[in-house]
């Protein structure tokens, strides 16, 4: 993001030379999900062959239940559980235990520092905060800054980060798909609008080094495979649609809204079409956008998604669509992944598939949206209209450089989760036991020190005239036109038994 | 370097941040669990548990549920892959 939101943060990044920003947080997530795979092999279990034996019978008594046609809802969702389960017990990874997170609660927040089996989560906290407190703290200190400034404020910036996370868990909020990033900028505005934050918490601000370490491992979550879930008719509504919506709302906010930030048309646009906060997240980075203009692109996606999750349901059931159809058009449409499921399954079973499976594909394009709109920025928007095409040399120069490890996390995870069994199941024990763990929480910290920079009279500049509004409303009215379209031409014209075989 | 406040202006900062904090006590504890057990909120929050629904996941390795769907729609593509690949007649 840019230099006049940090310009402690930002001057690093452009610095040649690998003791920058953009290089450390790729150092540190590397670390990270290094450690995590490391920990994954040192415990696999002696009677692999066996465990990954019994996840191919699992898959197949799935099978023979389907084919057999008889089997009840009950049965079914047994087996398909069974299959989830055998595959977790390929790689159980040592680490997860130590991942500290908090849980949803309704009425007394204590319950949030207790898992699903009763037991306290404090000891994963402390230790999952330590050592990022250590890893952050050595890169903050190469970086320029002092580790005895440092340590202090990152241990109140995390109980922050913890109390904007307990906010987010209370049971209503979580229902509506109000997630962490907002109440940890909440968190961070009322600290910084009224007593103000105090200088040793500011120490430890630094939005861009959490945010792009979060991208990095967030990479690693980015399996390009995932693209093929729901077979051609998924691509087409997923990586053909959007793509078109996030281009076509661009322009229209640059030629026809004529926005005075292209980074903040950019921000909207992508979280808009392609998946809500975190695709927002992304392209802020990707593009310098400024902290100001990722926040209010967040509140603006959470409030319309809100409305969205209630809506789309209800509209769908007076229209009579099928199940499938309606699941593909809220989850191409819905920004928030979490959203998306909550409004498909108060549809049906099916529509709740059809719907998490179009946005898991949604979720794959931010790696080729980050990568593409980073280079777009470089060749041609931080250009000067008369300056000629800049050279390879000037790109790599300017280019973000944790972009570069983001693709990769994501090469390399692809590549190992696509290798058969074994590598599924140790990619996916890496992700679900560490690194979405740890992301989550770069990225609350991310958004806890944007609350703690902002300024509420600044923020409210940035909507003057209503543009962002208006931009946003005009791309989803044809993001939603678009989707429905190709959902129905998809499912419904050109693969009607491929969704017959989801509803069979 | 932002000028520094006076002690009056620290006083009213302070006030303002209590203020929040208990607005926000407030509305956690009181009124969301309150409205949480409205039986048209209550009858949803609980659908969203049974089908293990995360509404608050940013991403699909957050929502248990997509998991669930892959597992599913990999075993109907296993039993019809004709109907997912070729364009229908």
């Amino acid at each position: 993001m840019t230099a006049d939101a940090s310009s402690d943060s930002a001057s690093p990044s452009r610095r040649g030379g690998w003791n920058t920003e953009d290089w450390w947080s790729v150092g540190i997530a590397l670390v990270i999900l290094g450690g995590a795979f490391a920990a994954v092999r040192i415990g696999q279990p002696a009677d692999v062959d066996q465990r990954l034996q019994a996840w191919v019978t699992a898959e197949r008594e799935l099978d023979l239940l389907l084919q057999d046609g008889q089997a009840t809802k009950a049965e079914r969702k047994q087996a398909e559980a069974a299959v989830g389960d055998a595959k977790k017990k390929v790689a159980p990874n040592p680490l997860s235990a130590w991942m500290g997170k908090t849980s949803s609660w309704k009425s007394d927040p204590r319950a949030a520092f207790f898992d699903s089996k009763g037991r306290s989560t404090i000891t994963g906290l402390l230790a999952i905060f330590a050592g990022m407190g250590v890893l952050f703290g050595v890169g903050a200190c190469f970086l320029g800054r002092r580790l005895d400034h440092f340590l202090p404020g990152f241990a109140l910036l995390s109980l922050l980060a913890v109390a904007a996370q307990v906010l987010a868990d209370q049971e209503l909020i979580k229902h509506f798909g109000l997630e962490y990033a907002l109440w940890a900028l909440v968190v961070g505005l009322i600290i910084s609008n009224t007593s103000g934050a105090p200088t040793f918490l500011m120490a430890a601000v630094n939005t861009e080094f959490y945010i792009k370490t979060g991208l990095v491992l967030l990479g690693a979550e980015v399996l390009f495979h995932r693209l093929l879930a729901l077979g051609l008719p998924g691509v087409f509504v997923s990586w053909v649609v959007t793509p078109i919506v996030l281009i076509s709302t661009f322009a229209f906010g640059q030629r026809v809204l004529k926005m005075s930030s292209p980074s903040l048309n950019m921000v909207i646009s992508a979280d808009m079409s392609v998946c809500g906060v975190s695709a927002a997240i992304a392209t802020a980075a990707a593009c310098r956008a400024k902290k100001e203009e990722l926040s209010l692109a967040i509140g603006l996606s959470l409030a319309f998604t809100v409305v969205m999750m209630i809506v789309m349901p209800a509209v769908i059931r007076a229209a009579g669509m099928s199940s499938v159809l309606g699941g593909a058009w809220i989850g191409g449409t819905i920004d928030s992944t979490g959203a998306v499921a909550a409004a498909g399954g108060m549809l049906d079973n099916t529509a709740l598939q059809v719907a998490a499976t179009v946005k898991m594909i949604q979720n794959i394009l931010i790696g080729a949206v980050a990568f593409g709109v980073a280079v777009y920025w470089v060749t041609c928007v931080e250009r000067t209209p008369d300056a000629p095409r800049p050279r390879l040399s000037e790109i790599w120069q300017r280019f973000p450089r944790f972009i570069l490890g983001f693709v990769g996390a994501s090469l390399i995870f692809s590549l190992l989760s696509a290798e058969g069994r074994w590598g599924d199941a140790v990619a996916a024990s890496v992700i679900d036991g560490v690194s979405k763990t740890i992301r989550g929480w770069c990225f609350c910290l991310a958004f806890v020190s944007i609350g703690l920079e902002t300024n509420f009279r600044v923020l409210a500049k940035y909507f003057a005239g209503g543009k962002p509004l208006i931009l946003y409303v005009c791309g989803q009215t044809l993001n939603l036109i678009l989707t429905l379209f190709m959902a129905w031409l998809m499912f419904e014209k050109v693969f009607p038994h491929a969704a017959d075989s989801l509803t069979r | 370097m932002p000028p520094t406040p006076s002690p009056a202006e620290t006083r009213a900062g302070r006030l303002r941040l209590l203020a929040a904090t208990t607005i926000i006590t407030t509305l956690w504890l009181g009124v969301w669990p309150a409205i949480a057990d409205w039986p048209p909120f209550r009858a949803q929050i609980d659908h969203n548990c049974e089908l293990g629904i995360d509404p608050s996941a940013k991403f699909y390795t957050e929502q248990p549920v997509a998991a669930a769907a892959v597992i599913s729609i990999s075993a109907a593509q296993r039993r019809d892959a004709e109907a997912w690949w070729s364009v229908s007649d």
